[in-house]
């Protein structure tokens, strides 16, 4: 449907109400008062929490209008369930960090205002991440979320271990963006377009040749797998994670990579798939061309989340051993992308949806800890469950759900993965992934066994309370219920997420009078 | 509709939240909610026993409920033959250990409200007639297990803690594989949708999908086998029990012998054997074979042990085996006696496991060759154990020889030649339970004190009101089943003919 | 005389980015490294910029009869934006690379300051 300009913009809202608080952080930063203590983290929350509610609205207005998608911008930029699902998961983790940097007493001293502008800006590139379908926009969105990630990465500036988790998250990120820049280029120039619906109109009409395609979305892979941190391209991850500032490290580990998965969904299916039949596109996507690609994206798929498995093991510090789960979770995460059905994209967002609450409430407690004076190795969390019960109550049942064990969301993500996998018949792939999230536990009950198993007071009058202030407990609160809940009544979630793949699955080219 | 075994499973867990909620220091509050929010299972066991109908093979007690309807997962709760036995079983020992584990010193809130999620996750494995809900439950109990060993255990409890988690979890993640298999390649006739529900799934044809092809069924048999054959615990995967079972306090140590192995093999009777009656088929000899393995090894293993609960706990691995050997032989007789054999054992190893808590509490080790002459100090307490100990190897008049002797009928009924020799070469198992019974019973009670060491012997004390409190029950229903065992067969009876029925309808 | 063709055009890309890449992967002084990237990014442009001169497709307009390709005035009238769409991806690329150079140069002065060194094999503070 051709609308006007006006209408097309209000479903750009959130984004706009992005940039305008982000102007506003900025104009209050260099010009507001000299004594204004906690204010531009407060102006940005509240920024941001305006935009969740509209991410919110418009979702709602996509639904009861049955508009399925908007495209904006010469077909460059699309509204759908699809972006706005991811949207939502970046909006709220987002405002979560936000939230809770406000407390963290170092970036309160490092500058505030530089802290909260990189912070939306990221924000903005994400959501521009889960609606482009267009070479450059997809370019300028990732780099959007790149570029400010690197600085705030390395926003402890006198602090070695994050100037050098900036260094190397830069370096390894530059190089990734240009070996994706250089496929990218050979995209163009194969279709003749930078349009997803272009290339994979192309692609189908036999004048670009699919195997070149094919090759050079493997160097685009690179630059995506960098930013879901997928084997190989993961070798970044655990030293970027570890010595960033840990909002940032929540950051990277949830919002990012939820970012980086839908681009990298969108891209591969717009381009290379298309859903059998208009009418029912949850169901099964046929592959254009050669589909040996969903062969690759399984071995990547178990390469990575064993070398994750396998490798936090020996970890001695809890942000480095997220850091290898997060990498792990990444291949669990790539399994609902191979089975090339809505099924498995459902899954993939229902993960996501509850990946980020558990990782984020794993990562919150990490900055509860080293706030309350603990610190980050796993050591400094010996006894953490009776000195600080709710803490070490909401830091289990994150791991546990990490792991996949029911009741907790952790599990039924699993189970959704797991189902596309047997559904479409990767049975073996099933058992692989089965088996490495059994062998995972091992690891995480590692944090577990410290905080609960070892330090045990003697008697009541022993324990040395450690106190988390309420700040930080009603956050962890918020993320403790759906880490919960979901896992036993997730049924509305399940609707979400099949609606968003469901309704914004067709992403194909367009009549051509529609835009001109 | 009838609530009785939603409010069985989930009133524990509602006594846990109320016990999470307390403020800290009222110890004997928590020890009396948690009391009686064990209790309530337990009376309404008696009305489930009053009103279970022995006369079909049918579900009772039905309950279903959507839970999640875009994956078709039911909340079905019910009780039929197999199942009815365990969860009275449950309810009783469950309150029992509640006694058992009154003087528990640290982390009374804490210890009890795991308790009592624990006791949720077993009524819930018990009653669930919904694979995914089964599965839900079946991986709930792990949690409150591994803390309740960990933090409450003795002095290896970490690695014994974390083994038995891991353990279990790769048995069962193997099991949820499986699981998948199953709901994505039956469909409910009824309704027309893919199903997690246990009956139906049995009644389809299951030759349907990739199901029919060669080899998926054995794998699909194999992997749920494996699952369940950990928790039994089967020979080889039966390393995680003597670490478990040592470290585990004293009354986690009965609810893990008295119930939770039975897991493995109500497991077995519920989901693999239905599920895959052809494989059941081809696979019996394989499981009676194993069987007597673990009869055998694990009697010889608990006569070289020096360690009392190390024994009893191989003395469970040992009778255990019978419970296979029993399904093995795929005859009514068979199932029968399996299934009365997890019942009397238990029961047994329940008062065993009671019996080595109150000498360990007053001695603080448990070693069998630093003992001697206890029967003239502690004569009641010598009594119960020699009373647990005979039922354990099988004495006439008491409840194990009915299992063991159906088990034994069951295989041979079963008439071809491997089972009869399987049969004759599994009676050693016999010899050798009674064997290292009746040597651990002379070398700590009978003959003169331990000359060296004496020190102990001035704290050794007779038992006391409590803990015979938790025995009795036990005793009598050891006698009872013992000398007339008809009201439990009459319970599972009709549902393990109609089982043995159907597997029998399925040739190899 | 040979005449300048798209093959040109894209051998001297890939050289560009082999040089590139054996920069990253060989350099331990993190400038060098970051010199190695941007001749990553300009291999990208001078292939984005190749393409936009020779590669002419109605790809834009979906599948449609339009005969291909077509010539002159007519061509440049239909392809609208799909004729300078490779230049303009490689006008945003140079902006985006000039960027992420301000803010690595940016990090490499802080990485010196704290540690007195840019080579990448130093900064090893965290392993494993």
């Amino acid at each position: 449907m051709q609308l006007g300009v006006v209408e097309n913009l209000s479903f750009l809202t959130p984004e706009i109400l992005l940039t305008v608080t982000l102007g506003a952080v900025i104009a209050l930063d260099i010009g507001g008062p000299k004594d204004r203590k906690g204010l531009v983290a407060r102006l940005a929350a509240t920024g941001l929490g305006a935009t969740l509610l509209m991410v919110i609205l418009t979702y709602f207005e996509l639904e009861t209008k049955q508009r399925a998608r908007v495209f904006l911008f010469a077909d460059s930029f699309v509204v759908d369930p699809f972006s706005m699902f991811f949207k939502l998961v970046a909006g709220v983790c987002s405002f979560m960090i936000a939230l809770f940097a406000a407390k963290v007493r170092r970036i309160e001293s490092q500058g505030e205002g530089e802290f909260y502008t990189l912070l939306l800006v990221t924000t903005l590139g994400i959501f521009l991440m889960a609606g482009v379908t267009d070479l450059v926009g997809m370019v300028v969105a990732i780099e959007t979320l790149s570029i400010p990630s690197y600085i705030l990465a390395g926003f402890y500036k006198r602090d070695r271990g994050s100037s050098e988790a900036s260094l190397k998250y830069v370096l390894y990120g530059a190089t990734a963006s240009g070996s994706m820049l250089f496929g990218l280029a050979f995209l163009y120039g194969l279709s003749g377009t930078t349009s997803f619906q272009g290339i994979s109109a192309a692609i189908a009409s036999g004048r670009a040749d699919v195997l070149s395609i094919s090759l050079m979305l493997g160097l685009v892979l690179i630059g995506l797998g960098f930013k879901i941190s997928a084997a190989p391209f993961h070798m970044w991850t655990p030293d970027v994670y570890e010595g960033s500032p840990t909002a940032v490290t929540a950051y990277l580990s949830t919002a990012s990579k939820a970012g980086g998965f839908a681009i990298l969904i969108r891209l591969f299916y717009s381009i290379l798939a298309r859903p059998e039949v208009a009418s029912r596109p949850e169901g099964q996507w046929i592959p254009i061309g050669d589909p040996g690609w969903t062969t690759l994206v399984a071995v990547i798929a178990v390469v990575t989340m064993t070398i994750g498995n396998l490798a936090a093991y020996k970890q001695t510090n809890v942000k480095r051993l997220l850091a290898y789960s997060s990498i792990a979770h990444a291949g669990y995460i790539l399994l609902g992308f191979v089975v090339m059905h809505g099924s498995g994209l459902m899954a993939m967002l229902f993960y996501i949806a509850t990946y980020v609450f558990m990782n984020l409430g794993a990562f919150l407690c990490v900055i509860a800890v080293s706030e309350a004076g603990g610190g980050e190795e796993i050591s400094d969390f010996r006894g953490l469950g009776w000195r600080a019960p709710f803490l070490g109550f909401c830091m289990a049942a994150f791991l546990f759900s990490l792991t996949g064990l029911p009741p907790l969301a952790g599990f039924v993500g699993k189970v959704y993965l797991f189902a596309a996998l047997v559904e479409h018949g990767w049975v073996w792939l099933s058992v692989v992934a089965a088996l490495n999230s059994a062998v995972s536990l091992y690891y995480y009950v590692r944090v577990v066994k410290t905080m609960y198993l070892e330090g045990i007071p003697r008697r009541a009058g022993d324990v040395v309370p450690l106190r988390i202030g309420s700040h930080f407990g009603i956050m962890l609160f918020v993320c403790l219920v759906p880490t919960i809940l979901f896992g036993i009544y997730w049924q509305p979630l399940a609707r979400l997420a099949t609606w968003s793949v469901g309704a914004s699955a067709p992403v194909e080219a367009r009549p051509v009078a529609a835009h001109k | 509709m009838n609530h009785l075994l939603s409010l069985m499973t989930f009133v524990p867990l509602l006594g846990a939240l109320i016990i999470l909620c307390l403020p800290k220091g009222k110890d004997e509050m928590v020890k009396c909610i948690a009391a009686c929010a064990a209790g309530v299972p337990l009376f309404l066991g008696f009305f489930l026993w009053k009103g279970f109908a022995r006369n079909t093979a049918a579900m009772q007690f039905v309950e279903k409920a959507d839970w999640i309807p875009m994956f078709n997962i039911q909340y079905s709760m019910a009780v039929d033959g197999i199942s009815v036995v365990m969860v009275l079983l449950t309810a009783l020992i469950s309150f029992i250990c509640i006694f058992a584990s009154w003087e528990i010193g640290k982390g009374v809130k804490g210890y009890f409200a795991l308790f009592l999620l624990l006791e949720t996750g077993m009524m819930g494995v018990f009653c669930a007639m919904d694979f995914f809900l089964f599965y839900v439950f079946w991986e709930v109990m792990l949690l409150p297990m591994y803390f309740l060993i960990g933090i409450w255990g003795g002095p290896r409890k970490e690695y014994a803690a974390i083994k038995f988690f891991m353990y279990t979890l790769v048995g069962s993640v193997l099991m949820l594989v499986v699981m998948l298999v199953f709901y994505f390649n039956v469909t409910d006739p009824v309704t027309n949708r893919h199903t997690f529900d246990l009956l139906v799934l049995r009644n389809q044809d299951a030759r349907s999908g990739s199901l029919l092809l060669e080899g998926v069924r054995d794998l699909c048999f194999l992997a749920l086998f494996v699952g369940f054959a950990i928790k039994v615990p089967v020979f080889p995967f039966h390393t995680w029990l003597p670490d478990a079972h040592v470290e585990a306090p004293t009354a986690i140590s009965v609810i893990l012998a008295g119930i939770l192995l039975k897991m493995g093999t109500y497991g077995l009777f519920r989901i693999a054997f239905p599920l895959l009656p052809d494989m059941a088929n081809k696979y019996a000899t394989f499981i009676a074979v194993l069987g007597v393995i673990n009869i055998v090894y694990g009697a010889l293993c608990a006569m070289a042990q020096d360690d009392l609960k190390k024994m009893v706990a191989y003395s469970s691995v040992s009778h255990m085996g019978y419970c296979l050997l029993g399904m093995g032989a795929m005859t009514t007789a068979g199932f029968n006696g399996a299934m009365m054999q997890m019942f009397a054992h238990g029961l047994i190893t329940s008062m065993l496991f009671l019996c080595v808590g109150v000498i360990y509490e007053r001695v603080h080790h448990r070693w069998i060759s630093r003992f001697g002459g206890l029967a003239t100090i502690v004569p009641v307490y010598s009594g119960f154990v020699a009373f647990a100990f005979f039922a354990s190897l099988g004495l006439p008049g008491l409840c194990g020889f009915i299992g063991e002797a159906m088990c034994f009928i069951g295989a041979w009924q079963n008439g071809t030649p491997s089972f009869h020799r399987l049969t004759m070469f599994a009676t050693l198992g016999i010899l050798l339970g009674a064997a290292f019974h009746l040597w651990a019973l002379q070398r700590m009670f009978l003959g003169e004190k331990n000359k060296i060491y004496t020190e102990q012997y001035h704290h050794v004390t007779e038992i006391n009101g409590r803990e015979m409190f938790c025995l009795i029950p036990l005793a009598i229903l050891v006698v009872l089943s013992g000398c007339y065992p008809q009201p439990v067969f009459d319970l599972m009876n009709k549902s393990m003919s109609e089982l043995q029925a159907f597997i029998a309808h399925y040739p190899k | 005389m040979p005449v300048a063709n798209l093959e040109w055009f894209l051998l001297i890309g890939a050289f560009l980015f082999a040089t590139g890449v054996f920069t990253i992967l060989t350099r331990k002084n993190a400038v060098s490294v970051l010199m190695g990237v941007e001749l990553v990014l300009n291999s990208a442009n001078i292939n984005l910029v190749a393409f936009s001169r020779f590669v002419r497709s109605p790809a834009t307009l979906g599948p449609t009869s339009i005969e291909f390709p077509l010539q002159g005035e007519a061509a440049h009238h239909v392809y609208g934006a799909a004729w300078i769409g490779g230049n303009v991806f490689a006008a945003f690329v140079i902006i985006l690379a000039a960027a992420e150079a301000a803010v690595a140069l940016a990090i490499i002065l802080g990485i010196y300051r704290n540690l007195g060194d840019v080579d990448v094999d130093e900064v090893t503070a965290m392993k494993g």
